[in-house]
């Protein structure tokens, strides 16, 4: 398994890839640098990421935010580095999707068991549940397989493409959706959850008529009837897989068009009847639908954006999901920015 | 008792040898440490596990660096530059935590809160000990010094 370690000491780099590999299968790939250390990791990917909160090209906090766009990189683990005892500076670093710290000087045993446990935890991440393995041969709709849900995502892309509502993502509906869940303490298990199932929200739409959904006029009462079914469909399609990302693609796929005064649809929810993973991608939805371009409908700044959004909080939207949005929308800016550079 | 340098103190218990100078820099508060304590190769062969041939190879990557870092620190307090003072240090400082040398390690934490508060005056010649500790660690790290110095 490969550890990328980033740190711009050749001393304390030196020490580390030398302790990495007394690991047990583990190859330390050493940078001192964080840009090539990312290219590193964009072209073989790390199963565990070692760095300096202190890197002179960009700090700590940025790395890790970066490797947390990289695919493959959502769940690897990351331990930062650092002397730092500031409370904030940790928060911070958890929020951006640290995993653990360790202190400098960084104390050999220590080190190494940590070392040791990160890639335990990482190489149980990448097997198949038991649990499913053991239920036997599965059906088709048993599996949780990267390659199953990335074939539902490719139909949610071919059905996002029928559409012609639907335009390119200024910020991607998975990770503010995580970002959401992560700002209402939500744990991380469950971001990891909506970051990968929130994409799959329209999924329901490859079984809408063209007739429907291309119809560039108003919808009569059973059109727009015929329109809102892709919720149902959605989830039809979806709840009959066991994988935690399909089961929660789901339930949001039915319940994101809910309103949190009860005037949505399919069901009518109110409140907190509604699941929280549809009441989060309610608001990513709202936010991506005003940001992106659509047909006679140029893109509405961000601000703009969220300044439609606020006064449908408590109507249409949870209020705690809204001022997340807000609360994030720095870091999703910052994000969308690192990307681009 | 006051202790004004630390010079060529890194090898184990040996008082202070520059005298204080009428008019230097203020001193480096003494806060008990001696100046680390144990011998230079003992001390590191304890960090990093007892293992020589690890430490053979260390040797000369911590001479270089030491060498680089010591002489940038040096620059910026010649230049007067806070903020890379602050960096320096805190980069001699893991250097030098890293092969075990705590006391030194102090005095370049010390040197880098000093920039970090823009405390600049008196800085150079504080920082000068501070390298000349560093880089006779690095010859005390050689194990040929250490089997002649014993």
């Amino acid at each position: 398994m490969d550890v990328l370690i980033v740190d711009d000491n050749p001393v304390n780099l030196t020490v580390m890839e030398h302790l990495v590999g007394r690991v047990d299968g583990a190859t330390a790939r050493a940078f001192r640098l964080g840009e090539p250390g990312l290219a590193w990791c964009r072209e073989h990917g790390a199963d565990l990421v070692i760095v300096d909160y202190h890197l002179p090209d960009l700090d700590g906090l940025r790395f890790i935010e970066r490797i947390r766009t990289l695919a493959g990189h959502e769940d690897v683990p990351v331990l930062m580095i650092t002397a730092s005892t500031d409370r904030e500076v940790r928060r911070q670093a958890l929020e951006w999707g640290t995993t653990d710290f360790l202190h400098k000087p960084v104390d050999r045993a220590e080190f190494t068991a940590r070392v040791r446990n990160m890639l335990r935890l990482r190489a149980l991440s990448r097997r198949p549940d038991p649990r499913e393995a053991a239920a036997g041969p599965a059906p088709s709709a048993q599996a949780s397989d990267p390659t199953e849900i990335e074939a539902l995502l490719c139909l949610a892309r071919a059905a996002e493409r029928r559409d012609p509502a639907a335009g390119s993502h200024l910020i991607r509906p998975g990770d503010a959706a995580r970002a959401i869940a992560a700002r209402l303490g939500l744990d991380r298990e469950f971001q990891s959850l909506i970051r990968r199932a929130a994409p799959l929200l329209d999924v329901g739409k490859i079984g809408t008529p063209d007739s429907v959904l291309l119809k560039q006029t108003g919808l009569s009462a059973q059109e727009l009837e015929v329109m809102r079914q892709h919720t149902v469909v959605g989830w039809e399609m979806l709840r009959v897989y066991r994988s935690p990302v399909l089961q929660m693609a789901a339930s949001i796929a039915l319940s994101h068009h809910e309103r949190w005064d009860g005037t949505g649809y399919p069901k009518r929810l109110t409140g907190e009847a509604i699941p929280i993973e549809g009441r989060i991608v309610a608001v990513v939805d709202a936010l991506d639908a005003l940001t992106s371009v659509r047909p006679g409908k140029p893109a509405c700044p961000v601000a703009d954006a969220v300044a439609a959004i606020r006064p449908n909080t408590g109507r249409h939207f949870d209020p705690d999901c809204v001022d997340a949005l807000v609360d994030v929308l720095p870091q999703l800016e910052r994000r969308r920015e690192a990307e681009h550079a | 008792m006051r202790w004004s340098t630390c010079c060529r103190s890194s090898n184990g218990g040996a008082k202070p040898s520059m005298p204080e100078r009428p008019g230097g820099p203020p001193p480096l508060p003494f806060d008990g440490t001696p100046p680390n304590a144990g011998t230079t190769r003992a001390r590191a062969l304890a960090r990093l596990g007892d293992d020589g041939s690890f430490l053979a190879r260390l040797g000369p990557v911590y001479r270089r660096s030491v060498d680089e870092q010591g002489a940038a620190l040096l620059s910026a307090t010649r230049g007067g530059d806070a903020d890379a003072v602050r960096h320096w240090a805190h980069t001699l400082k893991g250097s030098l935590m890293t092969v075990g040398a705590v006391a030194s390690a102090e005095r370049a934490g010390r040197i880098e809160r000093a920039a970090r508060a823009g405390r600049l005056a008196g800085i150079a010649a504080q920082a000068a000990c501070v390298v000349d500790e560093a880089r006779t660690i690095a010859e005390q790290l050689d194990p040929v010094t250490e089997t002649r110095d014993a």
